[in-house]
C-alpha cells in the first residue's frame, strides 16, 4: 500500500536524484578536462638552483626506482604471476635520458612574453617554446621532425613534443603566485624505454634592468641597445 | 710566361674556340626550360640574356600559397612577408637589365605599368621554390602563364652574398622578355592604354566611351586631348597613386633589409634539416635500431636538428612579427595635407584609392 504523500515524493525524489547525478558528472567532467585558466606567467626568470633538481641527483633517484621495478617483476615471475609494462631501462638508457635530459633542460634563463592569443617562453641557448590559443582547448603544430601539442591545462602551460624517433619531451610551466616563483617541470622519454626522466625547475622573477641595458628593434634604426633605464 | 710555336698556336686558338663554342652550347643549354607537367624546372647558371623588345614599365604583385604548416598567425605572417622578398627579389632582376622601364612592387595587380606580373608563392622551404607567374600586358592578354620549380643546392648556400633560387628569377624575367617578342603594340600605344584604363578604373564616368572592351581585351576607340583638364587630373592621381607604392616601397626595402638576414639563415637551416631527414630516412632508420650505442648519438642528433631550425625560424618570425606593427601604418604627402593610412597593405592601397577619388570629386566641381 502506498500513500498518497508518498506518491508525491517519489517523482520529486527520482528528480533530486537526476540532479545530484547530473552535478556529480559535471564536477567529474570539471576534474578530468580541466578547464583552461591561464595565468600570467609575463617576465623575466631565471633558476634558482637551490630549489631544483640536481640531474645527478635525479639519476640515481630514477636508477633506484627502476631497479626497485625490477625487483617487483622478479618477485611475481618467482611468484609465476605475469606483469605488464614496458621494458625497463638498462644503465645505457638511463644515460642516454639523463644527457639528453641535460641538453634540453639547459636553459637557465626563461622570457616569457604573454597576450590572449600566444605566449612565448623564450629560452636562453634554446628555442623558445610557442603556444598560440584560440579558446578551443589543444593547440597542435606540425613541424618536419614532430608534433607539438600545447595548451593550457587548468592554471599549468603544457607543451608535449613527440620527435622522430620516438623522443617525448613534456614541459609543463605552473606559476606561484605566493612566492612568485615558476616552476617548469621537463619530461624526457624515448621509445625505446617508456620510463621518463623528470626534471623540475624553479624559476624566480628577475629584473631586466639589473643587466644595465635594454635593446629595441626599429625598422628605421634596425636593433638599438641603450643603457638607459 | 710560356712561347708558344706559331702552328700551335692556331692549334690551340681553334681549340679554344671550340671550347667557347661548346661552354656557350652548354650555357644556352642550361638556361633553357624542360617542362614537367606545365611546371618549369630552372637549371643551375642561369644568366638573363634576354632583352626586351620594349621599354616597358612593370609591376609585379605577389601572394602567397604556401601551406602554414603549423598553422600559427606567427608563419601566416611571415610567410606573407617571404611573398613580398620574393616579389622584391624578381625586381631585383628584373631591374639588373636596363633595357625594362620602371619596375614596381604594388600590393595587388595594377593597370598602371603597361605590363603586369601576378606571382603566387606555391612552395618555398629553402631547399625548393616553386612560384606561379601571369604575366599581362595593359591589353588583358595573357602573354605568359607559368610555374617554376627550383631546387637549391649545396653550393647555393656556400657563398652568403649568392640567392639560392637566382636561377628562377632569372628564368623568369628571360621567359617574361621572350614572350613580349610577339606582341605587336607600339610601346607608345601600351602607355596610352595604360593611361585610359587607369582613368576609367578610378573614375569610370571619366572617359566612358574611349575604351573597347572585348571580353577581357581592351583596345583605344579614341583619345581625349592632351590638354584635356580630366585627363590631367587623373594624370597627377596618377602620380599620387604611384607615390603611394613607392612610399611602400621605402618601407618593403627597409623591412627586406632588416630581414633577409634571418631569412637566408632560415632557408639554409631549413634545407639542412630536409637533406638530413632524406638522408637518414635513405639509411632506414628504425625503431629496432634504437637499442643500440648510438642511441644518443641519434636522440641528440634529432632534438639539435629541431632546436636549431626552431631557433632560426623563430629568430625570424620574431622579426616579422616586430616589423609587421611597423610597417603597417603609412604617410603619404599631397596637396598640402598628410594622409595617415593603416592595416594590411591591401587596406592601405584600397583606402589610398578612396582617397583619390574623393579628391577627384573635389577638384572636379571647382
Amino acid at each position: 500500500m502506498t500513500s498518497p504523500a508518498y506518491k508525491l515524493w517519489r517523482p520529486i525524489a527520482i528528480c533530486w536524484l537526476i540532479l545530484l547525478g547530473g552535478c556529480a558528472y559535471e564536477r567529474h567532467t570539471q576534474a578530468v578536462t580541466r578547464i583552461a585558466t591561464p595565468v600570467d606567467m609575463t617576465g623575466h626568470w631565471e633558476i634558482d638552483f637551490a630549489r631544483s633538481d640536481n640531474l645527478q641527483a635525479q639519476l640515481s633517484s630514477m636508477a633506484r626506482r627502476v631497479q626497485r621495478e625490477a625487483d617487483r617483476r622478479a618477485r611475481l615471475a618467482e611468484e609465476g604471476r605475469g606483469y605488464a609494462g614496458s621494458p625497463l631501462p638498462n644503465q645505457s638508457d638511463l644515460v642516454t635520458l639523463a644527457r639528453l635530459a641535460e641538453i634540453i633542460t639547459e636553459p637557465l634563463l626563461l622570457e616569457v612574453i604573454q597576450n590572449d592569443a600566444r605566449i612565448r617562453v623564450k629560452r636562453d641557448k634554446s628555442f623558445a617554446l610557442v603556444c598560440e590559443y584560440d579558446g578551443s582547448g589543444l593547440s597542435i603544430t606540425v613541424d618536419t621532425l614532430g608534433i607539438q601539442r600545447c595548451g593550457w591545462d587548468g592554471d599549468q602551460l603544457f607543451f608535449v613534443l613527440e620527435l622522430e624517433e620516438g623522443l617525448d619531451v613534456t614541459h609543463r610551466l605552473s606559476l606561484s603566485v605566493k612566492t612568485e616563483m615558476l616552476l617548469m617541470v621537463t619530461s624526457v622519454e624515448t621509445s625505446a624505454t617508456r620510463f621518463p626522466l623528470v626534471v623540475n625547475q624553479y624559476f624566480t622573477p628577475y629584473s631586466l634592468e639589473a643587466l644595465g641595458y635594454r635593446c629595441e628593434r626599429t625598422l628605421t634604426r634596425g636593433k638599438v641597445c641603450s643603457t638607459r633605464q | 710566361m710560356m712561347a708558344i710555336p706559331r702552328k700551335k698556336w692556331w692549334f690551340m686558338r681553334l681549340n679554344f674556340l671550340l671550347l667557347a663554342l661548346t661552354t656557350l652550347l652548354s650555357q644556352m643549354a642550361s638556361a633553357a626550360l624542360t617542362s614537367d607537367d606545365q611546371i618549369r624546372v630552372s637549371q643551375q647558371s642561369v644568366r638573363l640574356i634576354v632583352a626586351p623588345p620594349m621599354r616597358l614599365d612593370v609591376g609585379i604583385s605577389v601572394k602567397t600559397k604556401v601551406l602554414n604548416n603549423s598553422g600559427t598567425h606567427m608563419e601566416a605572417a611571415f610567410r606573407e612577408t617571404e611573398a613580398l622578398l620574393i616579389g622584391q627579389r624578381l625586381r631585383g632582376e628584373f631591374e639588373s637589365n636596363d633595357n625594362w622601364g620602371v619596375v614596381r612592387l604594388f600590393p595587388e595587380p595594377s593597370v598602371i605599368p603597361q605590363l603586369s606580373v601576378q606571382l603566387s608563392i606555391l612552395e618555398s622551404d629553402g631547399r625548393e621554390l616553386v612560384i606561379e607567374a601571369i604575366t599581362r600586358a595593359v591589353t588583358g592578354e595573357t602573354i605568359l602563364s607559368a610555374k617554376y620549380h627550383d631546387i637549391s643546392v649545396e653550393e647555393d648556400y656556400t657563398n652568403e652574398k649568392r640567392d639560392p633560387f637566382a636561377d628562377l628569377y632569372a628564368t623568369v624575367v628571360n621567359d617574361i622578355a621572350d614572350s613580349l617578342s610577339p606582341l605587336s603594340y607600339q610601346e607608345s600605344y601600351l602607355r596610352r592604354l595604360s593611361s585610359l584604363r587607369y582613368a576609367s578604373e578610378l573614375v569610370p564616368e571619366s572617359f566612358p566611351d574611349y575604351l573597347a572592351q572585348d571580353a577581357d581585351l581592351f583596345t583605344i576607340r579614341r583619345e581625349p586631348s592632351r590638354d584635356d583638364p580630366m585627363l590631367i587630373r587623373l594624370h597627377r592621381l596618377q602620380d599620387y597613386e604611384l607615390l603611394f607604392v613607392d612610399t611602400i616601397d621605402e618601407q618593403l626595402a627597409n623591412v627586406s633589409r632588416e630581414v633577409s638576414g634571418a631569412y637566408y639563415l632560415w632557408m639554409r637551416a631549413s634545407k639542412e634539416q630536409l637533406d638530413w631527414l632524406d638522408l637518414r630516412r635513405e639509411r632506414g632508420v628504425s625503431a629496432e635500431t634504437l637499442r643500440n650505442g648510438s642511441t644518443f648519438t641519434r636522440l641528440q642528433a634529432v632534438y639539435a636538428a629541431h632546436r636549431s631550425l626552431k631557433v632560426h625560424e623563430q629568430e625570424l618570425f620574431e622579426l616579422v612579427l616586430e616589423l609587421e606593427n611597423e610597417a603597417r601604418a603609412t604617410a603619404v604627402y599631397v596637396n598640402e595635407q598628410v594622409f595617415k593610412l593603416a592595416g594590411t597593405l591591401e587596406q592601405q592601397y584600397q583606402d589610398w584609392r578612396a582617397i583619390l577619388r574623393q579628391i577627384n570629386n573635389l577638384e572636379s566641381t571647382l
